[in-house]
């Protein structure tokens, strides 16, 4: 009981925190104490002082107000993909487990196929091959991250459509689409709810990989990867430039692993 | 402690010292949580089986765990006394290592006894606690086994779970004699073969040499009861040991755990919920329930002239085949015999279980009625010449399994007749394919051979809506055969709605007629199965299936999951049911004298073979099969 | 697995195929010639551009199976060479950091698997919630920040000296090793909640053989899985870890190629990653009938 309790508690705890997030991140433009791309040749890696919060980097924009909207391009990028793939890779694997047959040996085929690849591999190749931008760098991530739904939720519609009462709906005379969508899916979501909320924290340092690579965002955008990639070669000189887009960065991703794994615990909890 | 403390004592001392384990007023309980056994005493001698009978949930296994060891499984001694001559002294251990002879180990023993007696004695002993805290103090030593071994072995439900599976047995053997100081060699692995050898496990060599996942659940628990013997035990626990397996392989652990006793003097507390199990067995049975001991007497006094009402209730509710039927009388293990010859017990005949059984005539009783009516019926329609016909025939049945390479013959040439009003019964054991024909018959499972007729019409592999309505299927586990995040009378309407047409079915589209007709009360629709016990979500089930006004309903194991008094009340109504809407029923089960008391005629299965098809009466006077006769000599 | 393998070539030859822009056209670029139409149709034909699509593949995988993986637009070394030249640096790379992450996880999840108490849960949440949310990017840049320019102990630039290997092995281990002792542990507890340790622990077989001759033993299958999985974030890690650290590896490599574009490295880099994936858990699977026996069984 008061396990369960616990577990509830953290949960919403972690859900205002990541609400909180994504506030900000729409607010962002009207948060930013400068604009973030205007150029200052006066306070070139300034550090921190009150007109900008976080300092400046090389060009003098505020560090700031760059975080800030770098906070817009992470975390929108990386919960619109986390939404797309879990969309169709959850009703591919659901139909593939239910039917079977050829589309599920054509789909699984594929899967397998895009699991022979080292993710963040084939990410690279892909945004390198098609060049940077937003959405290459989306679809290098997204080729892959399908697969994760799809597997989950083809196991789970598996195990599950042998349990009595799906047997039961149908001798209940129910349709596929009705066991489908109104017996299988709520029961098999709450798994593959949990993994696509600890998949937001990976899909944000995907990006931020490939940003920091020069894959992903193009300039002068603001992203936190493509931020401390810049400025890691004058981190001597201005090491705010750095750590103020790295914690921002551990700090978002933390809060989405932490969501992740509360409710993961509740799950398990509820189980029980 | 205090060893010459007070003469007074003394006696009690003695008194003690018969026993190898007495429980006063025990009291147990997890965590904080409210005790889960409450004020229980007893005592086991030498060369005793008690048998603690009681339904899930009755606080059986929790007095087993603490009796074994409280700490390893988190179990809590709230009040009471657990005197027990578990090995706590690491100066015994040597000498029991070092002394073969069989009066140093008695003497040694005897120690023990007094030595525990007088700790218990001294007051609040902590069997658990006391062992444990030894055992931490002696971590660095070079002793320090972490258990009561070689005084009480157990034996567990789950076959495979005493084993690791990827391990060979001698591994597991060598490490477990080795913790024990018991191993010499050479020496020991004769003496291990011997031990194998004498309770029946021949062949030792290449048993010891194979994995426990290559075997049989029945040979791991033989296999677990011969290495636990090594160990010399003079207790053995053994937990629901035989719940897990067929009939047959019942039969097998039985007589190895009777053989035990016979040959080492082992006493044997055993722990079931099969009233069966302990009339077979025991010397004496205690009846729990609630954490409470109602009886706890003499095998015989408890099954004879049970005093009181719950244990009555209990041996009525034990489905047994009608005496007037039964010719194949119970096997009786030939060390049981011995075991009587010597005068080890009291009196006992191998049929007192059918004296016992008279008191349970209120479970016939209660069905013969509907029996016998039935019976009449069809013997009138045979005499007048098959004026109906039957409304489900299933014909040469086949089912094939193509697992990698290797065919799986599930269902073989089957064929079968139904009429309405009739109760068929199917008997198999696990694996015998009658799961896999009840879901051809209903559609689930599209058949590889054979056909079945529906009131004279062919059915199609593509089952419409209308025949779904007209066969209903109850499932085996009752919470599991609803969707756990629906509210029950949703579910039952659920069907009705997408089975039947609404002003056809009306009067029965209200729900609460529909539940109070199976015993449940209206308020239970609005509940989650998770919510409801086993036996209301079977009778939910039930309701569910009955909303549809089916011609036929078919039960798969519909009560192996539940209590059996529970199991009685759900039979009760389904005969009620039947017998109001002249449904025909399909009645799957292993349990012989279950299917026995309500089907007219049974099928017996085996691996997916019918060995005998018969009337219910004739299979158990006449059995042709032998496999039907060793089922029946199976049923206690 | 050959199903797999074709698909995984199918990709990669398709990958380039619909890379924006004429390959001709791209390799001139690359190597800076003057472009003009007459060249570059030149070019086409000399690469056989103008044949079908099938047949350029069938031709590329052909010559792929002998090893040939075509030549770099840059500076028309073989790509096969190119990568081999590169591939030493990064196995070296990997596999200290491969040892370096187990060698430190499993004792430490053995030890709070066992001893299950406050400190130990502690420092799992710690450190898995560390490793998990600090990319392996900004832990580089990070321990260069610290080791390099404050304390002065390792030179910046990594070079492929003895030296140089300390911090890149610490940066791809540390998100390893963050990641293996929960799982690891995991794993641990489920063993020791399995029915067979009571059993065993309840016939008074010691603790210590319990521990290291059958929970380590059965564990061992799940864990080589988890391995097996990770090889692949270590391959990914190395790409970004080696740019960071200049290390002279495959990762270093395939960046400098794409911005280059020298497309034909890419896409033998991505091959070669994938085979090297697929073959390694392909080695996990044997390994798997190796400790279990009951994999035999199922394959006889």
């Amino acid at each position: 009981m008061t396990s369960k309790k616990k577990a509830k508690k953290r949960t919403i705890f972690f859900a205002v925190l990541a609400f909180l997030l994504i506030m900000v991140s729409i607010l962002a433009p009207w948060l930013c104490p400068n604009d973030p791309n205007a150029t200052n040749a006066l306070y070139m890696k300034a550090a921190p002082c009150r007109q900008f919060p976080f300092g400046t980097d090389s060009l003098g924009r505020c560090v700031c107000s760059r975080v800030l909207m770098g906070a817009r391009t992470s975390v929108f990028s990386a919960l619109l993909l986390v939404a797309i793939t879990f969309l169709i890779g959850t009703v591919l694997g659901m139909l593939c487990g239910f039917y079977g047959g050829i589309l599920d040996t054509i789909v699984m085929r594929l899967a397998d196929t895009m699991l022979a690849f080292p993710q963040m591999v084939l990410a690279i190749a892909v945004a390198g091959i098609l060049g940077g931008g937003m959405g290459n760098a989306m679809a290098a991530l997204g080729i892959t991250g399908w697969t994760l739904y799809a597997r989950l939720a083809r196991s789970q519609v598996l195990a599950m459509k042998k349990e009595p009462y799906i047997l039961a709906a149908r001798l209940g005379g129910c349709s596929d689409a009705k066991i489908l969508f109104r017996h299988l899916l709520p029961n098999i979501l709450p798994p593959l709810l949990v993994n696509a909320t600890t998949q937001i924290g990976v899909t944000m340092m995907g990006f931020a990989g490939l940003s920091f690579l020069g894959l992903g965002v193009q300039l002068p955008n603001a992203e936190w990867g493509s931020m401390i990639n810049e400025a890691r070669g004058y981190m001597q000189l201005a090491p705010w430039a750095v750590l103020a887009p790295g914690a921002a960065m551990v700090l978002t991703v933390m809060i989405f692993n932490y969501l992740g794994d509360s409710v993961q615990e509740l799950m398990d909890v509820k189980a029980k | 402690m205090t060893i010459q403390k007070v003469d007074g004592t003394a006696n009690e001392n003695d008194e003690v010292r018969k026993y190898l384990i007495t429980a006063e007023h025990l009291s147990l309980g997890y965590g904080s949580a409210a005790p889960v056994v409450s004020d229980v005493s007893f005592s086991i001698a030498p060369r005793e089986i008690l048998c603690i009978v009681g339904e899930s949930g009755s606080g059986k296994s929790t007095l087993l765990k603490a009796i074994m060891n409280p700490e390893e499984f988190g179990v809590r001694i709230c009040g009471g006394k657990l005197f027990s001559e578990m090995l706590t002294d690491e100066e015994i251990i040597s000498k029991r290592v070092t002394d073969e002879g069989d009066i140093a180990k008695r003497v040694a023993d005897d120690e023990n006894i007094g030595n525990a007696a007088r700790r218990g004695g001294n007051g609040q002993r902590r069997a658990g606690n006391t062992r444990n805290k030894r055992n931490n103090r002696n971590k660095s030593g070079k002793e320090a086994g972490n258990g009561n071994t070689g005084r009480t072995g157990m034996i567990f439900q789950n076959p495979g779970a005493s084993f690791n599976p990827i391990r060979t047995y001698r591994k597991q053997f060598q490490e477990t004699l080795k913790s024990n100081g018991m191993f010499r060699g050479k020496e020991t692995w004769q003496e291990v073969l011997r031990m194998l050898d004498s309770l029946g496990l021949a062949d030792g060599e290449r048993i010891l040499d194979s994995c426990p996942y290559e075997m049989s659940g029945g040979m791991n628990q033989r296999i677990a009861i011969a290495l636990t013997m090594l160990l010399r035990p003079r207790l053995i626990l053994a937990d629901e040991p035989t719940s897990a397996l067929d009939v047959t392989l019942q039969e097998q652990v039985f007589d190895e755990l009777l053989r035990a006793r016979e040959l080492y003097g082992t006493a044997i507390l055993l722990v079931t919920h099969n009233l069966g199990v302990a009339a077979k067995m025991a010397d004496r049975i205690a009846v729990m329930r609630e954490g409470r001991f109602v009886e706890c007497r003499s095998a015989e006094g408890v099954l004879h002239s049970p005093e009181d009402v719950y244990t009555k209730e209990l041996l009525a509710a034990v489905p047994q085949i009608p005496e007037n039927m039964r010719t194949v009388s119970p096997q009786i293990p030939e060390n049981r015999k011995t075991a009587r010859n010597m005068g080890l017990y009291s009196s006992a005949d191998s049929l007192d279980l059918q004296a016992a059984v008279q008191n349970a005539t209120k479970f016939h009783s209660r069905f013969s009625g509907s029996k016998s009516e039935e019976r009449g019926f069809e013997n009138k329609e045979k005499n007048e010449g098959l004026h109906t016909s039957p409304i489900l025939d299933v014909r040469h049945l086949e089912k094939i399994y193509h697992q990698g390479r290797r065919n799986i013959h599930a269902v073989r040439d089957i064929s079968f007749a139904v009429r309405e009003g009739e109760f068929l019964g199917i008997v198999g054991e696990s694996g015998s394919g009658k799961s896999t024909l009840l879901r051809q018959i209903v559609g689930l499972e599209k058949p590889d051979g054979g056909e079945i007729l529906f009131g004279g019409e062919p059915l199609a592999a593509k089952r419409t809506k209308e025949d779904y309505r007209r066969m209903q299927m109850i499932f085996q586990e009752p919470s599991a055969s609803f969707d756990p995040r629906i509210r029950i009378g949703k579910s039952i309407l659920e069907n009705q709605k997408n089975l039947c047409r609404r002003n056809v079915w009306g009067r029965e589209s209200d729900i609460n007629e529909l539940l109070k007709q199976t015993g449940l009360s209206a308020e239970l629709k609005d509940r989650y199965p998770s919510e409801l016990s086993g036996g209301q979500c079977q009778r939910a089930a039930i309701s569910r299936a009955i909303a549809v006004r089916p011609k036929v309903l078919l039960c798969d194991e519909i009560t192996s999951a539940l209590d059996v008094s529970v199991q009685a009340r759900i039979i009760e109504l389904l005969v009620r049911l039947v017998k109001e809407r002249g449904m025909a029923v399909v009645f799957v089960s292993h349990d012989l004298a279950l299917v026995s008391t309500v089907c007219s005629h049974v099928l017996v299965m085996k691996d997916g073979v019918c060995v005998e098809y018969q009337e219910t009466g004739e299979l158990l006077r006449h059995p042709q099969n032998e496999y039907t006769k060793q089922l029946l000599g199976a049923v206690l | 697995m050959i199903p797999v393998l074709l698909g995984l070539t199918f990709l990669t030859f398709l990958l380039l195929y619909l890379s924006p822009g004429d390959p001709a056209e791209k390799k001139l670029k690359a190597q800076g010639v003057a472009v003009s139409d007459e060249i570059v149709e030149q070019v086409r034909e000399e690469m056989g551009l103008n044949r079908p699509f099938p047949v350029q593949y069938a031709d590329w995988l052909l010559n792929a199976l002998h090893g040939d993986l075509g030549t770099s637009y840059k500076d028309e070394r073989p790509v096969a060479e190119k990568l081999t030249d590169g591939m030493g640096n990064t196995l070296l790379l990997s596999l200290a950091s491969l040892f370096l992450a187990l060698f430190v996880s499993v004792p430490l999840a053995l030890y709070t698997a066992v001893r299950k108490n406050r400190f130990s849960d502690y420092l799992i949440r710690f450190l898995s919630f560390t490793g998990n949310s600090v990319p392996s990017f900004l832990l580089s840049v990070l321990l260069i920040y610290f080791f390099c320019i404050r304390l002065k102990w390792f030179p910046v630039i990594a070079k492929g000296t003895v030296q140089g290997l300390f911090l890149p092995t610490l940066a791809l281990a540390i998100p390893l090793i963050s990641r293996f002792i929960r799982q690891f542990r995991a794993e641990f507890f489920e063993q020791l909640s399995q029915e067979y340790v009571i059993g065993a622990r309840v016939r008074g077989v010691k603790e210590h053989l319990i521990l290291f001759c059958n929970v380590l033993h059965n564990s061992m299958m799940p864990i080589l899985t988890i391995v097996g999985l990770s090889v692949g974030t270590l391959m990914g890690g190395s790409v970004v870890i080696e740019t960071i650290f200049m290390w002279p590896g495959l990762g270093k490599l395939v960046m400098d190629s794409i911005t280059a574009r020298d497309y034909p490295v890419i896409q033998g880099f991505v091959i070669l990653m994938a085979v090297l994936y697929v073959g390694i858990n392909l080695v996990i699977d044997i390994c798997y009938r190796v400790f279990d026996p009951r994999m035999r069984d199922v394959e006889s």
